[in-house]
């Protein structure tokens, strides 16, 4: 990887980038720049690029979600999902880039950005998909609703805007594959008489973070098991968080061998 | 081109946003005397003063008893200092590590761990709390403790689990009567008692 990229003097008049919102979406954007591989690419989801990018600057990752959001409208990049990955891609990278010589740098280790990409992912709202896009999350909201329902954890007669929006916040750190195979085994726990773990949320209360990462609790099957098993309930306060000693159950620092 | 100028308010929720506390008002002025949170204090005192001899310490209770209070009081003070030290709350590191470890790009995961393990200050929030507790996990903390235990880091771990259901590799490490304080906060949980009730 070299030391950084070459910014035109375009870049102060392009109309793109002139048009963000705020100098913090044009920051990002003229910061993203060096950062990106010999093909224009980066990771893509807000917090890696927020660590990237913004080390030593305090925004909110949200903030950045936002700003890529902007960046993706405008056109100056397309963000792009491979194998629940998130990566983005600036398209005219390479017309800016005078004397790039792909040949002296390290290969590119993220995935190239394909139209049948544009077609499957679902966080890319470029202008010219945005239709599209939007027709595809919608999907995703009635696919993770149905696979909810068919689980038989608690049975929802209507997709609501509090489960949409319960959706979107789990999709900020998680694939769709991993919110279905997490609600999968909670299904499979909170049915099953093995485990002592049997209180039934409601969609919208096991994806937002209201009752904890609940994602994270049973996304590892084996993890899972093994926390909620009925003969490990003695210990249960440390597999499980939300059973904590009382204040005179702690082992004073003396009472340690 | 229109410039953007934050306002002193957007800077301080910015900053407020950095360093990762929930208030301003969590401070050591503001936090409730109740019984069995004085020697908790005083150590987390002790370190935002910088007159502190010793480096690490590891502060244990039930919930409710002050623990995240004390630890954004403690933010808030280095930032009072113009030092940057965030709350992070060990949940959410190992969230943000197991997305690394996804990552395609290996390296990701090394330069943010390391970046982490060698942060000049930490503050690690909430050991036991939202996360699964799996071996891994327990093995990526050794680590960082180990490093900054040996480095003379100042590092604040706080935690809901009782010591004897934290590694003992960990514990020893907060244990050392020179580099070390290990501090039982065997207040009650504080929250039912808000808004005098």
């Amino acid at each position: 990887m070299p030391r950084g990229r070459f910014l035109s003097k375009t870049i102060s008049l392009d109309e793109k980038v002139n048009s963000l919102p705020n100098d913090t979406a044009r920051l990002l954007f003229t910061w993203l720049i060096p950062h990106l591989d010999c093909e224009g690419r980066l990771h893509g989801d807000a917090q890696t690029v927020k660590s990237i990018v913004f080390p030593r600057r305090s925004i909110q990752t949200r903030k950045v979600e936002e700003y890529l959001k902007k960046l993706e409208e405008n056109g100056l990049i397309v963000r792009y999902s491979v194998n629940g990955n998130t990566y983005l891609v600036a398209p005219n990278f390479e017309k800016h880039q005078v004397g790039l010589q792909k040949s002296k740098e390290a290969q590119s280790q993220i995935p190239p950005f394909t139209p049948e990409l544009l077609q499957s992912s679902s966080i890319i709202t470029p202008p010219q998909v945005k239709g599209k896009a939007k027709a595809k999350v919608e999907d995703i909201y009635i696919y993770l609703f149905n696979t909810w329902n068919n689980h038989g954890i608690t049975q929802h007669k209507k997709l609501t805007n509090d489960m949409k929006r319960a959706i979107d916040s789990a999709r900020i750190d998680y694939s769709q594959e991993d919110i279905e195979q997490a609600i999968k085994n909670y299904a499979e726990i909170v049915k099953s008489a093995e485990y002592y773990f049997n209180h039934k949320w409601t969609m919208a209360e096991f994806l937002s973070r209201r009752k904890g990462n609940n994602i994270e609790r049973f996304l590892d099957l084996v993890t899972a098991k093994s926390n909620f098993k009925k003969e490990n309930r003695n210990g249960a306060h440390r597999q499980n968080p939300r059973q904590i000693p009382r204040p005179e159950d702690y082992t004073k620092p003396s009472e340690l061998g | 081109m229109d410039e953007y100028i934050e306002t002193a308010e957007e800077r301080k929720e910015s900053l407020r946003n950095g360093l990762n506390i929930t208030s301003w008002d969590n401070t050591f002025e503001n936090f409730k005397m109740v019984n069995g949170v004085d020697e908790s204090l005083k150590a987390f005192k002790e370190l935002a003063s910088g007159h502190a001899t010793w480096h690490m310490l590891l502060d244990y209770g039930s919930a409710g008893c002050g623990k995240t209070h004390l630890c954004e009081a403690l933010s808030i003070e280095f930032a009072k200092q113009n030092i940057m030290c965030s709350v992070r709350e060990w949940s959410e590191v190992v969230r943000h590590l197991k997305r690394m470890m996804r990552s395609e790009i290996k390296d990701d995961y090394d330069i943010f761990f390391e970046r982490f393990r060698k942060a000049p200050r930490l503050i690690i929030d909430d050991v036991g709390s939202g996360s699964t507790g799996s071996s891994w996990e327990w093995g990526e903390l050794e680590d960082i403790i180990n490093y900054r235990y040996k480095k003379g880091l100042l590092t604040v771990v706080t935690s809901n689990l009782n010591i004897k259901d934290l590694p003992d590799r960990i514990v020893s490490r907060f244990r050392d009567a020179v580099k070390s304080r290990l501090i039982l906060n065997s207040a009650k949980d504080y929250r039912p008692l808000k808004g005098g009730k």
